[in-house]
């Protein structure tokens, strides 16, 4: 009986979330879709008890369960992350003037539902666990994104988003069957290790044969991890799906979505070419795919930002900005360190603070003038000074400006960039910092620009009060990095 | 060394009062566009209560900092020392910048003068600024100033002395440009923006120069490196070019040859900030600087050598352009240059004690011109032209008694302040001999010239006959709060020389006093310089020199104040006698002009012919063009996205393969 019982308790958080999202759905039947903002207290509640007992995990000795889950410090880390944006991202949900907040109690349990997805393939070394966990997100997300069906251009997202999702699920497929039919296991830390001398030939016995077969695979695998994370030239649908989607929901894609693309290729990289116990010859080999990184981050960001520099929606220019953004983490990716790991892992807590807030004062723009267009913002700044003044410090903390976590997310990224030789990639980021300069800035010139003729701003104080929590700690960390880097030590994952 | 929590409090508070009175002042703002026909007596009482904020504030941050020098006064002198919590900002590994707050001896005097002068100045400013709408503005500016001030004396390395030293420039700018509706003073503004440019960057490579050195900016640590290193028997080249460009920063901040042109243009600000930014604090803060790293500067002697040729030919051009100004704070601006070239002076000569004196006792009495200058202005309806007061005495007696006291502190009349802190700083310079027997016979000149100017200034203002209407102009007398500071300062002015008697003073242990406190900063250096042989002088030749001072002192008080306490008969004399002279001099011997002929007007130029023809036909060009292909692209991208999925889905899978290949290529096989 013991052997059910341990590993269930390894996976009470999981269990948890599914009893949240169930518990979600059967709420709002009982209460007959009146107010469905009750279900959303519900969820924040149940959300604050995951959090809870997976922080009382921080620390402890990694443990599998049911031979493919595995639980340690890095998944508990990612976990985190999902849990502190979900809630984020339902009180943006409860406080979205353009929801009905009647007969959407779906909505709660479909945010769960993706939740569930992270966990899961967070929280494995096995692919085929991992790419169950990476569809149940995407089907959440799909459904997400169309959330507002009646609306053409959420109904379009959706539709967009579920054709490159499979495009993009069925290639990460067709390379993870090839890594199974080289190395005869679907296991990352089995598939490092093994010398190659039984029948498959494993990684090692391929790599040392011939490496076309394998950097055949890794191509198809990545693409997977690149459209989950947004990263060029898989993010095609970003801009499109980012503008569509309810706010909220771009908001859940922008950082939990992507930090669980993050999460699960610093998996895969880090148990394939980084473990303890790798071959030689696949370890050396991670070095040359850290390469390909190399040339994707350059890619990503620079397309990025010279595609933000010129869009009238706010939403597709912080798009834009979250592939530039994915471009900088892949900097640290592609160090192929321990140390670049934690850079890039220390820029996605980074990433949190600065984009919630962002995101944030989108929806509350959008909600008090029910357009998102940059031209819109001018004289903003004047009905609503509080929350943009949190605005200019989550923008200059997106620039990387000093003294916010921005800053400091970007100085370790390019000290780990620079350290592994990379100078080339480094003054690429660098001139794109520049450039992302330029059309930050022009959203806080627009704000604070001639005061407009009329007009006054509906109060939502807690809501104002949540960003301004949001702006206050990204100043906060940016002076006071060590707590932050010092969970981000205590999480790594080699 | 003593770990002490509430150090940071110190710039906190006001830095605090100025928040508040940045709010008090959006308040004021407010309440105007709400009722913008009620008069400026309703809609502005939130800005009335900025003065007693923003005074309490520093007047606070005054209690604390005797609270630390007494503090300090009771531990033994090796170990003073008070550190407050520190905490890593950045750690890069091999590097790293923590911000920690240090009070030594030499920051303990520093706080004391920041705080007490700068509190008399914000009382003071209360009735100055009393009837201007943008007074909350004023005090918000002027808190933020203290405060970094603080941050600058306080902090333990360069990094955090450099978030100081930009932030009492930005606020310099603010204070400046604060009328920035009144023609010129933006300009003015801008002119000690970019002049500092020049100082700062030379500031930031002399840092770099001393991380490569010694992996630090903590500046004990950079100390004891420069120790080791002459230990080791190196020598290094870099030191001397650390030494020389953080002197080049001294020198924008300091006005000193070749960036000394922005202070006078700076006099545009109130007369407030012109006492404590650009006369008691703010400019001195090179001379801390210098005092602060004084064991890289000792070991470097030729940059020291070289300060003083920098300094004594400073204190020469401005001391003889004060002579022949006629804007009453024209004449304290260049008198102010010409003071801080007798405190680069003394360092030049390993002085550093004596500089820190001078600098001191340069505050009090100073400020209390600059302040009393103000109380005339005031009293005479903004007037500042020399040519058009006199016989002020008696119209407001207070302010010429003070004015008085201050200019003869100045002049350096014996037994007061300036007296003793110019003799020591000559005195000093003399026994350094060698090539600083040169610099002395300069600083002989310009004290001559500083006693000439100072009663000039006197006669001119206060005596002789009015050179105004004064049935029309009524001059009158400052209110009490504008006088009370002015008595204040001008007691320190006249006693203040007791902080550092010389050492021929004749009663026991009185002589020296903040020589001694200062001992423990500077033993390093003097060890460095001197090798533990410190020059010393017989007492015959100090009472000499102290004599020679004197006279000279009192020679030339009495020639300039005789000259023009009957009128103005003098200046036309001269200027009739020697046009080409008095110009020259009129003109600080034509070096802001030669900027503009030699500098700027050919950057103008340069930037025209960018603008013309790099901008309009090549960039523009570009850019257009660009736009136009981006543009076309533009719609293709979007047909490509209305259109089908599929062609979208084609796209991403031949760029997938292209970013494929060219890893292949490039070694991924």
């Amino acid at each position: 009986m013991d052997a059910y019982i341990e590993p269930l308790k390894a996976l009470a958080p999981e269990l948890l979330l599914t009893a949240a999202a169930l518990g979600a759905l059967v709420l709002d039947l009982l209460m007959r879709g009146r107010d469905s903002r009750f279900v959303g207290y519900f969820t924040l509640v149940s959300l604050a008890i995951v959090a809870i007992i997976l922080m009382n995990r921080i620390g402890d000795e990694p443990t599998a369960a049911f031979g493919m889950v595995v639980v340690d410090n890095f998944g508990t880390f990612f976990k985190l992350f999902t849990v502190a944006s979900l809630a984020v991202v339902t009180i943006f949900v409860l406080s979205d003037r353009n929801e009905s907040h009647h007969h959407i109690g779906e909505y709660y349990f479909l945010l769960l539902g993706a939740a569930i997805g992270i966990f899961f393939m967070v929280s494995t070394n096995h692919l085929l666990l991992l790419m169950l966990g990476l569809e149940l997100l995407s089907l959440a997300s799909y459904a997400l994104a169309g959330f507002h069906k009646g609306e053409r251009k959420s109904a379009e997202a959706a539709m967009k988003y579920v054709v490159f999702g499979g495009l993009s699920a069925g290639v990460m497929l067709y390379g993870i069957s090839l890594l199974y039919g080289l190395t005869g296991t679907l296991d990352l830390v089995e598939m490092a290790k093994s010398t190659g001398e039984a029948m498959p030939a494993g990684l090692a016995g391929q790599l040392t044969t011939s490496a076309v077969p394998v950097a055949l695979a890794m191509v198809l695998v990545l693409a997977g991890f690149a459209y989950k994370m947004s990263v060029v030239p898989f993010h095609f649908w970003t801009p499109d799906v980012y503008e569509g989607a309810p706010t909220p929901v771009t908001t859940f894609l922008a950082v939990a979505s992507k930090a669980a693309g993050v999460a699960a290729l610093l998996r895969f990289l880090g148990a394939l070419f980084l473990g303890p116990d790798v071959q030689s010859v696949v370890a050396e080999y991670g070095a040359s795919v850290g390469q390909l990184l190399a040339i994707l981050a350059a890619v990503t960001m620079t397309l990025g930002n010279l595609s933000a520099m010129r869009q009238t929606s706010l939403k597709r220019l912080l798009a834009y900005s979250s592939i530039a953004h994915a471009g900088y983490i892949l900097i640290g990716v592609a160090t192929m360190t321990g140390a670049g790991f934690e850079a890039a892992m220390f820029y996605m807590a980074a990433y949190y603070f600065m984009n919630l807030g962002a995101f944030g004062f989108v929806l509350y723009f959008e909600g008090t003038l029910g357009s998102d267009s940059i031209e819109a913002l001018k004289g903003y700044g004047f009905k609503a000074p509080l929350i943009s003044i949190a605005m200019v410090t989550f923008l200059v903390s997106l620039t990387g400006l000093p003294p916010t976590i921005g800053f400091y997310g970007k100085y370790l990224l390019f000290k780990e960039g620079l350290d592994a030789g990379m100078y080339w990639l480094v003054g690429v980021a660098a001139l794109n910092s520049v450039v992302s300069l330029f059309y930050y800035f022009r959203i806080a010139k627009m704000l604070f620009l001639k005061e407009p003729a009329s007009g006054s701003v509906p109060r939502q104080p807690l809501f104002a009060g949540l960003l301004a929590v949001l702006c206050v700690l990204t100043i906060y960390f940016g002076l006071l990095p060590d707590a932050i880097q010092e969970f981000v030590r205590n999480c790594l994952l080699i | 060394m003593a770990v002490v929590n509430w150090l940071w409090w110190i710039p906190a508070l006001p830095l605090l009062g100025s928040v508040i009175a940045a709010c008090l002042h959006a308040w004021t703002l407010a309440a105007r566009k709400r009722a913008p026909e009620a008069s400026a007596n309703d809609t502005d009482r939130a800005a009335r209560l900025a003065w007693p904020v923003a005074s309490l504030a520093v007047g606070l941050a005054f209690v604390l900092s005797v609270v630390a020098w007494s503090a300090l006064s009771d531990l033994p002198p090796e170990a003073r020392v008070l550190e407050s919590s520190t905490w890593n900002w950045i750690d890069g590994g091999s590097i790293s910048f923590g911000i920690s707050m240090l009070v030594d001896p030499l920051s303990s005097i520093m706080l004391l003068v920041i705080c007490g002068v700068g509190a008399l100045i914000h009382i003071y400013a209360g009735g100055y600024m009393a009837d201007d709408p943008g007074k909350a503005r004023f005090f918000a500016y002027l808190n933020l100033f203290v405060a970094m001030m603080l941050q600058l004396v306080l902090s333990s390395n360069l990094l955090g002395l450099f978030i100081g030293w930009e932030g009492v420039g930005l606020c310099s700018y603010l204070l400046i440009g604060f009328w920035y509706e009144k023609h010129g003073t933006s300009q003015a503004g801008q002119k000690a923006f970019v002049v500092n440019r020049i100082g700062d960057a030379c500031f930031l490579i002399g840092s770099f120069c001393l991380i490569d050195l010694f992996g630090t900016l903590d500046m004990s640590d950079i100390g004891a490196g420069v120790a080791d290193l002459l230990q080791s028997g190196e020598h290094n080249f870099q030191i001397s070019l650390a030494a020389l460009l953080l002197f080049g920063g001294a020198c924008g901040k300091s006005a000193q040859l070749p960036l000394f042109v922005w202070l006078p243009d700076a006099m545009a600000g109130p007369t407030p900030v012109s006492a404590l930014i650009h006369a008691a604090t703010m400019v001195t803060s090179g001379v801390y600087l210098v005092v602060r790293l004084n064991p890289l500067f000792a070991a470097a002697p030729g940059v020291l050598f070289f300060m003083g040729l920098v300094a004594a030919a400073t204190a020469f051009i401005a001391g003889s352009a004060a002579v022949a100004q006629r804007d009453l704070k024209g004449v304290l601006a260049y008198s102010t240059v010409s003071q801080l070239g007798y405190m680069f002076l003394g360092l030049s000569a390993g002085a550093w004690s004596a500089a820190i004196f001078h600098l001191v006792t340069h505050a009090f009495f100073k400020a209390l011109l600059f302040l009393a200058a103000g109380s005339v202005i005031h009293g005479v309806h903004g007037n500042q032209d020399m040519h058009k007061m006199g016989g002020l005495r008696k119209h407001m007696p207070r302010t010429a008694a003070t004015f008085i006291a201050g200019a003869a502190a100045l002049s350096g009349l014996p037994l007061l302040a300036g007296f003793f802190s110019k003799d020591e700083i000559l005195t000093l310079t003399f026994a350094r001999g060698g090539g600083h027997m040169g610099l002395w016979l300069v600083g002989l000149g310009v004290a001559a010239l500083t006693a000439f100017y100072s009663w000039r200034m006197v006669g001119l203002v206060f005596f002789g006959p009015a050179r105004f209407d004064e049935q029309k102009q009524k001059p009158h007398e400052s209110p009490t709060s504008m006088v009370l500071p002015l008595m204040i300062l001008a007691f320190l002015a006249v006693v203040g020389g007791a902080l550092n008697l010389p050492a021929v003073w004749p009663f026991e242990g009185s002589a020296g006093v903040l020589h001694h406190w200062l001992a423990p900063v500077t033993r390093l250096g003097d060890e460095i310089l001197f090798h533990g042989l410190a020059p010393h002088l017989t007492s015959r030749t100090e009472y000499i020199l102290l004599a020679i001072g004197a006279g000279l002192a009192l020679i030339y008080s009495h020639k300039g104040f005789h000259a023009y306490k009957h009128g103005l008969e003098r200046d036309e004399q001269f200027q009739n006698q020697r046009p080409l002279l008095q110009g020259t001099l009129r003109d600080a011997w034509g070096i802001d002009g030669a900027y503009t002929r030699w500098i700027v007007q050919p950057i103008k130029l340069l930037a025209f012919c960018v603008s013309v023809m790099v901008d309009k036909l090549l960039i523009d060009a570009a850019v257009n063009g660009a736009a136009r292909g981006a543009r076309a692209l533009g719609e293709r991208a979007k047909r490509m996205g209305d259109g089908s999925v599929a062609q979208t889905g084609l796209w991403m899978g031949a760029a997938a393969v292209l970013l494929a290949l060219v890893w292949m290529a490039g070694g991924g096989l």
